[in-house]
Parts: structure tokens; C-alpha cells; sequence
């Protein structure tokens, strides 16, 4: 074939002899090019640039994507596939009754098959989800491609571009985030798994795995806690719902906010419509249909707190476990036996939920609004520590935040105590020592406000009138802020930061006047422990816990003894006098407690303690704002705390965990 | 240029046949058709080479755009471990695709250098008349790509 003619020929117009199978390239332009007048040739020349230019660079960029690729696709050589299908059987967890709560790590999940999933569920998942699913190998560059040009036309995220399949190598793998290198690791794992296992393997590997929000985990927990059914008995709507609900559980979950749950499920309704899944007359009837949550509120109270109770059950375990010698990781076949009263914890939870509706009404009244006020509530026996009781929210299907454990807040007056404990301690003061209850220039103190006087807002007393000279006893009962300060400043920061130490409150104690006001921020389950110095004669519990002890499946005991700590305090002798200024009989009914108030009424506590236990309560907003004007502790925490006390002898059956809940 | 791309080539499918054979063998890594990608790029390469013969710029173009996807999924394929800084120079397969994205970038900067510089220079028809050599069966003049811009050899 000839090509570039050389020789006697070459005046011959050389395009006229190119042979068209075998034109000029960018890098072979021959000689015939040479021949080209000039401006044929710069224009060749610039052509070649324009045109061939950006596909070298795409040629270079695809094969660049394609080499990354390959690394990610061979480092998940290494993952193991069977992880897949291998939910843990997680640890039995039993009350101090020996009741069951359920199963710590295993997320309460109803583990369900594939004839388990009805046809309308898997075609809203689809519309929802993963419109390709059945067509691609684990990742899909076309729903990538729609999904970048749908939220693009939208100037938002509407759509997402997870496949199933990766969304269930994400959980799997625990590859949460959404750097590149853990999206191509998602991709790659993916791609594996789809190798791996059939489609309708991974259908149902994911809807045991997946979140619906409101702590339902799988598709079997979800019908069952949202719907009171079985996943077999859900309805288009009902699937649709669920399904709406996957993007974002924890918001749109129905008992968070039904206006949104409901707007997601239309909006899957329209897409399983759109993809011929629904007739027009289908799509209008569905539209127009309530999905009802079945549930009452007290059931949702009493599932949310086994849920809860098994989340910090299985953190407490799994944090236990890894400090052994040789750690262990799975849970599986272990039985936990726990302090929890689970009868009590779920009234509790109520009491709370009841209590804070009086408040909401009591807000309104001041022209605050209540709908976010929460409560938290903890109760541990002296001796021990282990905790009966811990609430840490109001509803935890709308707040999984843990107010007793996760949150610190300024105890205000709550901390009293420890500040004469500490003066006692001296040998200086007694109860009966005299104190001044005179105003007090609040700059020494730092209090709320820096100017004032301190004292003008006594925080347990709205009406305060100035005592003058009276005994410490009465100072400490009466919550009295001016003669605390005088008294803390008389004995020092030093010897209160050392105290409250020693009494187990581990928040860090400011280097600053207030603090002896109760500024320095505590938990509420810290403070608690802290109140266990009074009753058990000086000597606070030990660390607070849930686990009493742990079994493996052999029944061996491997939980460790628990370790009593001696290490007093305070004397005896001290607990016993702060004791007696805390205590006091009324109407027949002798009570031991201290409320607490922080000066701009954003928390009120309140402790108590008998013989046996000792409980704290806290009531507030996570918003850090009033709950309103003159809003006290004695008056919002302490009947609060009182109500779910007197419920401990209560004999009212606790709501079971069903039998078809457990996993 | 044809016998550059030729060595090229078979350079790539041995690294190929390395990749597949060994790192199985020396246990790093599992035998897969992804560690004989290198063969996959010389493979094509030897393609170009062989339909150069008949089509010759045609031909080297498929060589080229082989050694251009070669490189750079090479560069692709080491960018993420020296980004994580787990690049182990002591390891085979590592070895292997250095020695790939080599050869294949060599060659396009080899390829590329020569479309771009290596021209001719001008020749008075006359004189050209004189020196021209004769035709050969394949049509290629001799000399033509020590003068010419083409990357033929």
C-alpha cells in the first residue's frame, strides 16, 4: 500500500495519493505533509490540536481512573466475604430480675428471608434507592451520571448515587464517609460482594443490616416497631414509608417528624409511579392514604428505653471486654446480667414524659415554649454503683443523646454540699458554726451576671430576705448562696477541688470563685456518684456501671470482680453532718436530698438518697436556655425525682420485650 | 519506530506473564487476570506493530494510544498508595507496574518527542530528485524516517 510517495513523484499533490484507510497522524505526518503549502499545513496542524488533543487527554484521564481502580480492586482481595451474611447473635442481656432485655449488638434486629419481603417492598426500595439494582455489578455509573444531572438540575441532593450493593459494603466494612478513598473502597468491596452473592442475597443480607431510624435496625424490627406487623404484612404505603425513611432515619423517621416521613413516602410512591410500578389511579389512592403508626406513646417510651439499655449495655460490654488480656470482640453467646430495673426504668421513662407535659403547660403559661424541654434521670445503689435506673431522654426514638452520661451543665446550689462538707472537714466549722447571710458584692464570684449583689436571687429562694447571722446547718438547708460563698472563699478552692475528686466527679473543677457556686459544668451520672459519699458514711461508690457480671456461652464467669474502693472521701463524721443538714421530715415522710438551681434558670436538679440509693434528676433544655423565670429545682426536679421514687415499689407488670422481637 | 514498539511490547507481555505466573507463586497476591493487565497493554502494542505492517500510521497510532492508556493507568494504579503512603518498593507487583508505567510512558515521550522535533529538513526538489532512493516492495523510502518527522522506523 502505498503511502508517502518520495522520490520523482513528489510534486504530486500529496492528499491526492494518501491512502483513505491510512490518514495522517499526530504522530506520523510523513512527508506528504511537508509538501502541503504552509497555511494547509498549520491548518492541519491546528485541527490535529483541537480535535486530537483532548482525546489523548481523555484517553490519559480514563486510563488514570482505570489504574486507580485496579488498586482499589485488588487491595479488597483481601476483605472477607463471609462478613456479609454474618450477623451477630449478640449477648443476652437480663435485669436484675433476671427478666430479658434483649440482645446487646445485635441492634435488636428481627432477621427476616427473602420470602420474608413482600414484591411492593422490593419495588419501592428500587424507586427509592437503587432504580438499576438488578442490572448493575455493584456500582452503577449511569444512576451516578443521573443522579449528579437530577441534583444538579435541582441544586441539591435529591437523589444519591449508592447502590444497594454499596450501601451494604459500607456497613459491612464500616466505611462511613465520604472522602474518595472510602468511596472507591465502597465501590471495590461492592463490586466483590456482587461476585459473591446473588441478587437476592444481597437484597436480603441489606434489609437486615439497614437503619430505619428511631433505633429499628433491619427491615423485621422496622414493621414490627413502627407498624406492629411482620415485614410479610407491610403495604405499598407502609414499604413506601419505610423506604423514604432510608436516606435520612434519624430526621425522617414518623415518630421524629411525620410531615417528613410522610413527604418522603409521596415522594417514593411517584418514583415507584414513574417506573411503571403504579397505575395513575393506584399512585392517586396511595397518595390520599394515612400510613399509620401504630404504636402508643407509652409503647414507644418502653421500647425506646430496651433500646437504649441495650445500646449502653453493649458500649459498657464491649469497653469491659477490651481491656482483658485477650480482648474479645464478638458477643456472641455471652449472657449479661445487669443492675437495671427494667420495670423501673420504663416507668421512670414515663413518669418523666408525663412530668415534662405539666412543665410544657407551666412554660406556656410564663410565654416560653416547651417543646424541647428534657428530663434525665439516674439511680445507683450506694454500695456498688450499679446503676437501677438511667434515662438519658425524654422519648429516645427522637433523642438518642444520653443527658445522664454525654452531657455536662453548671450543678448550680447542687453542689453545695461538697463546699461545707469540705469546711467541715477543716475541723474549723460545724453545723452549728455561724455564717453571715449579708449581701455580697457578686464581682468576687463571677456569677451569672459580674455586677450585682449576690444574694438579691438566691437561687432556691425567689423572695429572699438577708438572715443575718444564722448556723451553717440552716445556710446548706435553706441553699443559701451569699454564706456559701463567704464560707468557700474561707476555706479555698483547693481543699473543695480535692473533695468533689475524691467524691468520683471527674469533670474538671474551674480554677474560679464560682465554682464554689456550682459554675464548673458536671454529668448528671458524675454528681450522682458524687451523692453516694453521704449516705455511705464518706466513702463514695465505685465507678458506675450496668454489668453485674458476664458469662461466656460455657457459662463461665468472665466478668472481673468488682473492685470496692476504700478510699474515704471525707470522714465519717463529715458525711453524717452534711447528711443531717439535708434531711428533713415532713407530713411523716423523711427525705434526704439537695435541689439545684443555676442562676439563669437554664437547669434545675435535684439529688437524693436513702439508705440503699442514691438518684439524681435533671431538667433543662439541650438549648442551654431558661426553662423561665423562677424556674427551681425543688420545685421542677424534686417532684420529678419524688414521682419516680415512690413508683419503686410499684408492682405493675413491665412491658415485656415480645417473644417475636427477639432476634 | 516499528522495532522500538516491537521491543516495547514484548517487554510488556513478559512483564504480563510475570505478574500472572509469579506473584501467585510467591504468594503476593492471588493469580487474576488484573495482574496480567501489563501483557493486556503490550498485547495491543504487538497489535499495533502488526497491523503497521500494512497500515502503517494506523498501526502506530494503536500502539501509541496503548502505551498512553498503559502509563497512565499505571500512574493510576500507584497514585493511591503514595498518596496513603503505602508504596513498598520491595514488593514484586509494585516492581511490576513501575516497570510497566516505564516502558509505556518511555514510549510515548519517545513517540512524542519525535512527532514534535524530529522533522526534516527542507530538501530542493532538485537535489531530492538525485538522492531519492527507489521504491521498496512496502512502499517506505530508505532514510525517510531519519529525515521525515514520522515516528516509523
Amino acid at each position: 500500500m502505498n503511502e508517502t510517495p518520495t522520490g520523482p513523484d513528489l510534486s504530486k499533490s500529496a492528499e491526492a495519493i494518501v491512502d483513505p484507510a491510512d490518514p495522517p497522524s499526530i504522530i506520523d505526518e510523513g512527508t506528504a505533509s511537508r509538501n502541503r503549502p504552509l497555511w494547509r499545513r498549520l491548518l492541519v496542524g491546528f485541527l490535529k490540536v483541537i480535535f486530537l488533543t483532548p482525546f489523548y487527554l481523555l484517553i490519559a484521564l480514563v486510563a488514570f481512573g482505570g489504574g486507580v481502580g485496579w488498586h482499589y480492586f485488588e487491595a479488597s482481595a483481601d476483605i472477607d466475604l463471609t462478613a456479609v451474611d454474618r450477623l451477630e447473635v449478640g449477648a443476652l442481656v437480663r435485669d436484675v430480675h433476671g427478666r430479658e432485655i434483649g440482645r446487646a449488638g445485635t441492634m435488636s434486629r428481627l432477621l427476616i428471608t427473602r420470602e420474608d419481603i413482600p414484591p411492593h417492598f422490593v419495588d419501592a426500595l428500587i424507586a427509592a434507592e437503587d432504580q438499576r439494582f438488578f442490572l448493575h455489578p455493584g456500582f452503577d455509573p449511569v444512576g451516578s451520571v443521573r443522579a449528579a444531572w437530577v441534583n444538579y438540575r435541582a441544586d441539591s441532593i435529591r437523589e444519591g448515587a449508592s447502590t444497594l450493593t454499596q450501601q451494604l459494603a459500607r456497613d459491612v466494612y464500616k466505611l462511613a464517609g465520604k472522602d474518595a478513598d472510602r468511596k472507591l473502597s465502597e465501590v471495590a468491596a461492592a463490586v466483590r460482594i456482587e461476585e459473591h452473592y446473588t441478587k437476592d442475597e444481597i437484597l436480603v443480607h441489606y434489609l437486615n443490616r439497614i437503619y430505619f431510624g428511631s433505633g429499628f435496625y433491619g427491615l423485621g424490627s422496622a414493621a414490627r416497631g413502627f407498624f406492629g406487623k411482620t415485614a410479610q404484612e407491610l403495604t405499598v404505603d407502609e414499604s413506601a414509608l419505610l423506604c423514604g425513611l432510608i436516606p435520612s432515619p434519624s430526621r425522617y423517621s414518623p415518630l421524629v417528624s411525620e410531615a417528613l416521613a410522610l413527604e418522603n413516602r409521596n415522594q417514593t410512591l411517584r418514583r415507584m409511579h414513574q417506573i411503571g410500578k403504579l397505575t395513575d389511579s393506584q399512585l392517586a389512592s396511595l397518595l390520599e392514604t394515612e400510613s399509620i403508626v401504630a404504636k402508643s406513646r407509652e409503647h414507644l417510651i418502653n421500647r425506646g428505653q430496651v433500646n437504649y439499655l441495650l445500646a449502653r449495655v453493649e458500649r459498657e460490654l464491649r469497653a469491659s471486654l477490651a481491656t482483658r488480656p485477650v480482648p474479645i470482640k464478638s458477643l456472641d453467646g455471652l449472657v449479661v446480667e445487669t443492675s437495671i430495673d427494667l420495670e423501673m426504668q420504663q416507668n421512670a421513662a414515663r413518669s418523666i414524659d408525663r412530668h415534662l407535659e405539666e412543665v410544657v403547660k407551666r412554660a406556656a403559661t410564663a410565654g416560653t415554649p416547651g417543646d424541647d424541654l428534657e428530663a434525665a434521670f439516674v439511680m445507683m445503689e450506694n454500695r456498688t454503683g450499679r446503676i437501677v435506673v438511667s434515662v438519658g431522654s425524654r422519648d429516645f426514638h427522637k433523642s438518642e443523646y444520653d443527658r445522664a452520661v454525654e452531657m455536662t451543665r453548671p450543678p448550680g446550689s447542687a453542689l453545695f454540699p461538697f463546699v461545707y462538707a469540705a469546711a467541715f472537714e477543716t475541723g474549723a466549722f460545724t453545723p452549728d458554726t455561724p455564717v453571715f447571710d449579708a449581701p455580697f458584692d457578686n464581682r468576687e464570684m463571677g456569677i451569672g451576671s459580674v455586677g450585682g449583689i449576690l444574694g438579691e436571687w438566691s437561687a432556691e429562694n425567689p423572695g429572699n430576705r438577708w438572715e443575718g447571722r444564722i448556723t451553717a446547718a440552716k445556710a446548706l438547708r435553706l441553699s443559701k448562696n451569699s454564706p456559701t460563698a463567704r464560707l468557700g472563699l474561707q476555706v479555698g478552692l483547693g481543699p473543695v477541688r480535692e473533695l468533689v475528686a475524691a467524691a468520683g466527679i471527674q469533670s474538671p473543677f474551674e480554677d474560679a470563685p464560682g465554682s464554689l457556686l456550682g459554675k464548673s459544668e458536671v454529668n448528671l451520672t458524675e454528681i450522682t456518684l458524687g451523692y453516694t459519699v453521704f449516705p455511705n458514711g464518706g466513702t463514695r461508690a465505685p465507678l458506675p456501671g450496668m454489668i453485674r457480671e458476664v458469662r461466656d456461652a460455657s457459662g463461665k464467669l468472665i466478668s472481673p470482680p468488682l473492685e470496692l474502693k476504700p478510699d474515704p472521701a471525707m470522714s465519717g463524721a463529715t458525711a453524717s453532718a452534711v447528711s443531717a443538714c439535708l434531711t428533713a421530715t415532713s407530713g411523716g415522710v423523711t427525705q434526704s436530698g439537695k435541689s439545684g438551681t443555676t442562676p439563669a434558670f437554664t437547669d434545675a436538679w435535684y439529688f437524693g438518697f436513702d439508705d440503699e440509693y442514691t438518684w439524681g434528676t435533671w431538667v433543662g433544655r439541650d438549648s442551654f436556655t431558661p426553662l423561665f423565670p423562677l424556674a427551681f429545682g425543688s420545685e421542677f426536679a424534686k417532684p420529678l425525682a419524688a414521682a419516680i421514687v415512690a413508683e419503686r415499689t410499684s408492682t405493675s407488670p413491665a412491658v415485656p420485650v415480645a417473644a417475636s422481637e427477639k432476634p | 519506530m516499528r522495532i522500538f514498539t516491537l521491543i516495547c511490547s514484548l517487554l510488556l507481555i513478559a512483564l504480563g506473564a510475570v505478574g500472572y505466573y509469579g506473584w501467585g507463586v510467591e504468594g503476593e497476591g492471588p493469580r487474576t487476570l488484573v495482574s496480567a493487565i501489563p501483557g493486556g497493554f503490550g498485547l495491543l502494542m504487538l497489535i499495533g506493530v502488526i497491523l503497521a505492517l500494512p497500515l502503517r500510521r494506523t498501526g502506530l497510532q494503536l500502539a501509541f494510544l496503548a502505551a498512553v492508556a498503559g502509563g497512565f493507568s499505571g500512574l493510576g494504579r500507584l497514585t493511591p498508595s503514595y498518596l496513603k503512603e503505602t508504596l513498598d518498593w520491595q514488593s514484586h507487583p509494585m516492581n511490576l507496574i513501575v516497570a510497566m508505567a516505564a516502558i509505556c510512558l518511555g514510549y510515548v515521550l519517545v513517540a512524542g518527542f519525535r512527532c514534535l522535533f524530529v522533522r526534516s529538513k527542507p530538501v530542493p526538489a532538485k537535489a531530492k530528485e538525485e538522492e531519492a532512493p527507489p521504491f521498496k516492495a512496502n512502499g517506505e523510502a530508505e532514510g525517510e524516517s531519519e529525515a521525515g518527522n514520522s515516528i516509523d522506523a
